[in-house]
Order: C-alpha cells, then structure tokens, then sequence
C-alpha cells in the first residue's frame, strides 16, 4: 500500500520534472536517493537522467493570488490554462503577468485572433506596448503556425493565446507547443471557456476564475462609476503545489476618471488637433 | 581643331522627360476615384502644408495649410503624400524608360533623362515612345531632345509636348526663356529682377565677373546653364544584378518533401553565389511554375494563372542557405493547395554587404536579437503585415473606444532593442490596476437594459460632427447574462451596443 503510494509520487515527479528534494514518509522525509533507488529497483535501471533544474515562474504581485497559486507563481517553461466564462477576470490576470514581463524588460507576445485586445486597457494595467507582438490570425491553421513560430524560437518570455486560438489547439498541437515552452523556458497561457480537453491535460496550471463582481462608487452629482472589481478564482490543477485553493482580491481602479469611456482627455493644442484631425480626414478619404 | 571633350560633348544628345504633375498622378494612380475632384497633396509632420494642386482645386497654393486649401476651394480632397507609392511609380517609370534606352537617370520625382543617342526611329520616335509608354502607366508627361540636360529639360517644360533643340542650337533656344527656371538660390529671383534680368539670354550675355560680383561663385553656374553649357553627365541607375537558380521536375510534383528537396538545392546555389560575391539578401523570391492544367493553384493577383510567386522577407540581411531555407519553407508550408508544380524559380538580389558580427560582442542580448528576428521572420512569413502588429494609444485623438488605438505593422526586430532608461520604456513605478476592457469592434447589437439593472452613466459622447457625427451615451452596465459591459446607446440610431467586456 505504502510502496504504492511511494510508486504514483515517484511517476508524478518524474512527469512533473519539478525539484521537490524529499517526500513525506509518515512524519519524516524520504531521501531523494533512496527514492531513485526505489524506482531502479522496480524498473530495473536508471530512473533518473539527469538533475531537474528549479522550477521558477511569476508572481503577479497580489498576495492572495500569489499565495494560492504557491512558491513558483505561473511557471517558466509550462502551459497555464486560466478559464472562466466571459467577464471574469481572466484577461485582468493576463494583462497583469504581461505587466510583469514587459516591466523586467522581456518581450511578450498576444495572439488575438478577434481583435479584442484593447491597447489604452493593456497600458494602463502596466504594459509596456513597445515591448508586446501582437499577432492576429484569422484562420485556424494560421493560429496555430503563428503560436508556433512564437514559441519554437524562444524570443518572447510570455504568449497569451486568447479566443479561438485556444480553442484551435488539439492534442497533438499542444505536445508540440508545451516541448518547445520547455525547452525554451516560454511561460504558456491560453485563455479559455475551459471546454478544451487537450489544454485541460497538458496545462500544469490551471486557474478557473470563478466570479468578478463590480465595485460602483457613488459621484458626488448623484450618478456613479465602476471604481473597481472583486475576482474570485480557484486552483483548477497545479502541478507544482496542491490544487483546490482559491483566492479573492479586489481591483480598485485609484482613478475612477481613466475608465472607459475616458472623462479626460487633454488635447495638447488647438492647432495639433486641428492638424490631426485633417490627417485623419486625409487619410480616411485616401 | 576641337578638342576630344568638346566633340564628345558635341555629340551628347540627351531626352528629358517630365510630368508635371507626378505627385497629383500619384494620387490618382492609388485612388481611380479621385480623378477629375479637385486634389492637393499636402506633407509635413508637425506642420502640414500643400505641396501641390491640380487644375480643378482653383485659388489653393503651395504652402497653404489643409484648412486654409479647403476655405479656398470648398470640396477640396487633402490627401497624404504617399512616399512608398512614389517611389514604386518612379521605378515602373524608368523600368518603362529602359525599355527606349540603355541609359536613364532619374534626376528628381517626375523628372527623368535618358541617352537619346543611335535610338531606332531617331529623336522623335524615342521621346514619342517615352511618351506613350508613360500614360500607359496613367501620367501626363512633356519630352524634348537636347544637347544637354538643362535645355532639355526647359524644352520639356516650355515647349509642352515632343520638342526637338537641333544639335548647337542650345544658346538660341534658351536665349528668350524666364530666368526663375534656373534653379536659383534663395533671393536671387529678386535680384535678377531689380537688376532687370528677366531672361536666360540676358545672364547669358553678360561677362562672367561682374555676376560673380554680386552672386557669388553660384553665378558662373548660371551663366553656364544660360549659355546652354550644362556639364553635368548622364548618370543612369546601375542595372541590379539577380542571382537565379531553377529547377525543373520531371513530371509535376504536388507534395512538399521533393518541392523542398529541390527548393534546398536551389537556395544552396543562391547563397553560394551571395556569398561568393561577399553580398546578402534581404528578400527572396520563389517562382512556382504549375501544371497548367491545375485548377487549384493559389496565385497572387499580380502573377499569371500558371505561376505561383512566394515572396520569403529575411529578418536580416544575410546569405545563410540554411536561414533562408528554413523561412521559405515555413512561407510554402502556410500555403494551402499549391498545386503541381512542374519547375522551381528561386531569385534573390544583393541589397548589401554583410555586416559585422557585432552579436559576438553582445552575449546574450545578440541571441536574443537574433531569435526576435527568427521570430518575425516566421510570422512575416506565415501571415500578412497587418497581421503581426504593436498597438499604440491614441487617446488624445478621440474619445471613441475603436478609436484610442491604432496597430503598427512591425517592420523591424530592432524596434523591440531595449531604450535606455528614462525614455518612454518601462515604467518605474509599480502600474495600477485598470479595468481589463476586451474590445468588441464593430460594436455587437444589444437589447435595451432593463431598468433594474445596476448601472455607471450615461456619460455623453458627441464627435466628429464634420463628418461622421457621433453622439452616444455611454453606461458600464451588467448585461442579462451578467456580465460587466461597457454599452452605450447611439442617440441618432436609437439602438443599444456592446462595446466592450470588462474581463
């Protein structure tokens, strides 16, 4: 029963090639050597080929999240799913790691195939636009040969793959994506209703977003504003922690003016907007 | 007895050939619509000004402001000065011109010169040819033979049609023409004219001292050009040389490994030759020729129905066979329903030098380079320009969602190179949340809200009521489903959307 036990720790760190140094046996740990000993004497030969490098990730930098979601954060090298239904919260957590990586300077990429990606919305969340690929596809196989060539050369820290692009990935798409990630250290995300069985399998994170509430602030002339939103999540699947955490936090949005639609907006000077104004209408007539 | 630079220069004959309204045909060309509207083109970037008109946009001049054109001839249309579209006119018109002579130079945008020297149906027949073949392409251009490049270029634009200056008839030709198309510096019209020097022979006639007296050393160019004494040569484009390698199948082949077997060999032989030259490419060109029978054949609009041209853009400028074949398969493999292909074309033109290794200087930021560029590559090669973007704010351009963005094909890896700090690159500070907003453009139909749905607005928004007038109230709202929307009802419409979803 125990060895049992011992055998399906041993094959889940074996897939999971995470660096955990020792096992719970009752009270005390089990050294990794007699581990691996274990398993040449049930295969008879060497279990073990190599050193497993530490898992490392992200952290979004909400310690609620960041604490659900255990040491590593969304890791390097491994496919993340984040599902949920439509206006909960995933693409707030996306834009978040994207933050991450453009603000360490790395290079992000967005496969956005419908055309959702809403750039005053990404740089307000903190994403550096200079630093992000946008690709947009229209066909099926073209999502996939574009998230390819992402991902094969390891240019970019982080690829969001988002609507039809998760969807377009079948189980032989995602083998191939999920090697290349690893073996080039490419943190994975698709975003999803989390119909997918193929993601579902290969995703060694995934976070089901379970609910977005919005916070409304009441204006002084009587009318109100969205001042913010309240996320509730769960871990889905983790292969680098234990499943079934959940978290909650609250985005508050510190300039409730800077929502959509904009309040504000400074034109610099007459004359610049006049000027913008007939470069648009030349080049709308053009 | 002259000297061997005097009879050479006697027996100089040169045609220009000008359109004088190269930047308005342009327009023209790119837009059929816009023919016979009034037209100016404006350029500048901080400040717009019009550089040309044509005839129907009357009272606008050069250096007006887009407004101030548009006061003056109401429904005048301003376009843009389109540069990439000038310079694809300018080579299919001196690719057009060396089809009459060996020799061309393009001087300026709409101004051109050719040998017109030992050309079969002589002067008249060269010029009126160069005629005919340029409004082919849909320009309205003048032409004229001279012994040099100044007078045929005041006989093209006076003369307004074929005009022929007779061999040494250079002086008397230009001796009754204006001063202002010398090509004068900045004051000197007004000093010609208080001088009471209104016409080339007048400048002509005067001694060479006393202009340079008052002009300064500018004044013997102009005493030469008026005298018909135009030194300057005939400078044609250098011919490009195109490396090519082909491969011909014995029977049709509609799969990929033996299309790529001898697609391989065919870069191989490319690259080679680059390199051998010590020059790179920058672009190849793959020339499929199908089965004529094949009815399934993807071609490009411009290629006939038998032949399928794949055009493979390099990151970087290079020769490696191994680089480019690796693109050109990737642009092959994302075509659907090649077809038969019967022989294989592969051309590539030097753009350059290699550059230097610089990237075994840089370490890991070279690699890093080099695989952004692998990157682009694929996707340049996989998809459209439009397609692979970086998007940019325009918030202070308007206030309408669909418009506080713009995306930017991504031309070059190295605008991803990292800025130093304290430019606009990364910010400092730790970012605030904002509301994740998932754009929904055009804006999706929505049922009227009910009344009990909780609810942020309206907040009115009136634009573009010169044109498309825009007047909408905006709510963040929950949607029947639930979901957290920005909505807004069009006033003028009378409908509800759902512009974006807050997620």
């Amino acid at each position: 029963m125990i060895l049992s036990h011992f055998l399906a720790l041993a094959i889940e760190h074996m897939f999971d090639y995470t660096n955990y140094p020792t096992y719970i046996y009752g009270k005390n740990p089990m050294p990794v050597a007699a581990l691996e000993s274990m398993l040449e004497r049930r295969w008879h030969g060497a279990a073990v080929h190599g050193h497993v490098l530490p898992l490392t990730g992200w952290t979004i930098g909400i310690p609620s999240l960041d604490l659900a979601l255990g040491p590593t954060g969304i890791p390097h090298g491994r496919l993340t799913e984040i599902f949920g239904d439509a206006s909960s919260g995933k693409t707030t957590l996306a834009f978040a790691l994207l933050a991450a990586c453009t603000r360490r300077g790395d290079i992000g990429a967005y496969v956005d195939p419908e055309n959702t990606l809403f750039a005053p919305a990404a740089e307000a969340a903190g994403i550096d636009l200079d630093r992000l690929i946008v690709v947009r596809p229209k066909a099926e196989q073209a999502v996939r040969r574009a998230a390819d060539a992402i991902v094969r050369s390891g240019a970019c820290a982080v690829v969001v793959l988002d609507g039809i692009s998760a969807r377009a990935l079948q189980t032989h798409h995602c083998a191939r994506l999920v090697s290349q990630a690893e073996r080039n250290g490419i943190t994975l995300v698709a975003l999803s209703r989390g119909e997918s069985q193929p993601l579902a399998s290969f995703a060694s994170l995934r976070v089901r977003m379970r609910e977005l509430s919005p916070l409304w602030q009441s204006g002084s002339d009587g009318g109100g504003r969205l001042s913010g939103y309240s996320i509730a999540l769960d871990v889905a699947k983790s292969r680098m922690g234990a499943p079934g955490r959940s978290a909650a936090f609250d985005a508050h949005i510190p300039d409730v003016t800077m929502t959509w639609p904009c309040g504000e907006v400074t034109i610099e000077s007459r004359e610049e907007e006049e000027e913008e104004e007939n470069a648009e209408h030349s080049a709308s007539i053009a | 007895m002259p000297s061997t630079a005097q009879a050479s220069r006697e027996e100089m004959r040169l045609a220009a050939l000008v359109i004088p309204e190269f930047l308005i045909d342009v327009c023209q060309r790119v837009n059929p619509s816009l023919a016979q509207r009034p037209l100016a083109v404006a350029d500048g970037v901080s400040r717009r000004e019009i550089v040309v008109a044509n005839r129907a946009a009357r009272g606008v001049q050069a250096g007006m402001t887009p407004k101030q054109a548009r006061a003056a001839c109401p429904g005048l249309v301003v376009v843009a000065r389109d540069e990439q579209a000038e310079r694809d006119a300018t080579n299919q018109i001196l690719e057009a011109l060396e089809s009459c002579s060996p020799g061309v130079e393009a001087l300026r945008a709409g101004v051109y010169f050719f040998d017109a020297r030992g050309l079969p149906g002589g002067e008249t027949g060269a010029i009126g040819a160069a005629v005919a073949l340029v409004s082919t392409l849909g320009f309205r251009a003048f032409a004229a033979v001279a012994d040099d490049k100044f007078t045929a270029y005041c006989a093209a634009v006076s003369g307004g049609g074929c005009s022929i200056v007779s061999a040494g008839g250079s002086a008397a030709f230009l001796a009754p023409l204006p001063v202002s198309l010398l090509s004068l510096a900045p004051g000197d019209a007004e000093r010609f004219d208080m001088l009471g020097l209104r016409l080339l022979g007048q400048v002509a006639a005067l001694p060479v001292a006393p202009l340079t007296a008052r002009f300064g050393e500018r004044a013997r160019e102009y005493a030469c050009l008026a005298r018909g004494e135009d030194h300057d040569p005939l400078r044609p484009r250098r011919s490009q040389t195109v490396y090519e390698e082909r491969f011909a199948f014995e029977s049709a082949v509609d799969r990929l490994e033996p299309l790529f077997f001898a697609l391989r060999g065919c870069i191989a032989g490319v690259a080679g030759r680059l390199s051998g030259a010590a020059q790179v490419c920058d672009r190849v060109d793959i020339v499929l020729v199908l089965d004529a029978t094949n009815v399934l054949a993807q071609t490009d609009e411009n290629s006939s129905p038998s032949v399928a041209d794949v055009r493979v853009a390099l990151a970087e400028p290079t020769a490696s066979a191994a680089v480019i074949f690796d693109l050109a398969r990737v642009a092959l493999e994302s075509r659907e329903h090649i077809g038969a292909v019967e022989a294989i074309i592969v051309r590539a033109a030097p753009c350059g030098e290699p550059p230097p290794q610089l990237e075994l200087f840089d370490g890991s930021a070279g690699s890093r380079n080099a695989a952004l560029a692998a990157t682009l590559a694929r996707l340049h090669a996989t998809l459209a320009d439009h397609e692979v973007v970086t998007l940019q704010t325009q918030a202070k351009r308007s206030r309408l969602p669909e418009r506080m963005q713009r995306s930017v094909p991504i031309a070059s890896p190295r605008q991803f190179v990292q800025k130093k700090t304290g430019s606009k690159g990364m910010p400092s500070v730790q970012p605030s949340w904002a509301p994740a907003l998932r754009l929904l453009d055009p804006p999706r139909p929505m049922h009227p809200p009910a009344h009990n749905h909780t609810r942020a607005g309206p907040f009115r928004l009136s634009e573009s009521w010169w044109e498309q007038p825009v007047e909408r109230d905006y709510y963040q709202m929950t949607d029947r489903s639930g979901d957290l929307v920005l909505a807004f009802f069009d006033i003028r419409k009378g409908n509800w959307y759902v512009q974006g979803i807050f997620d």
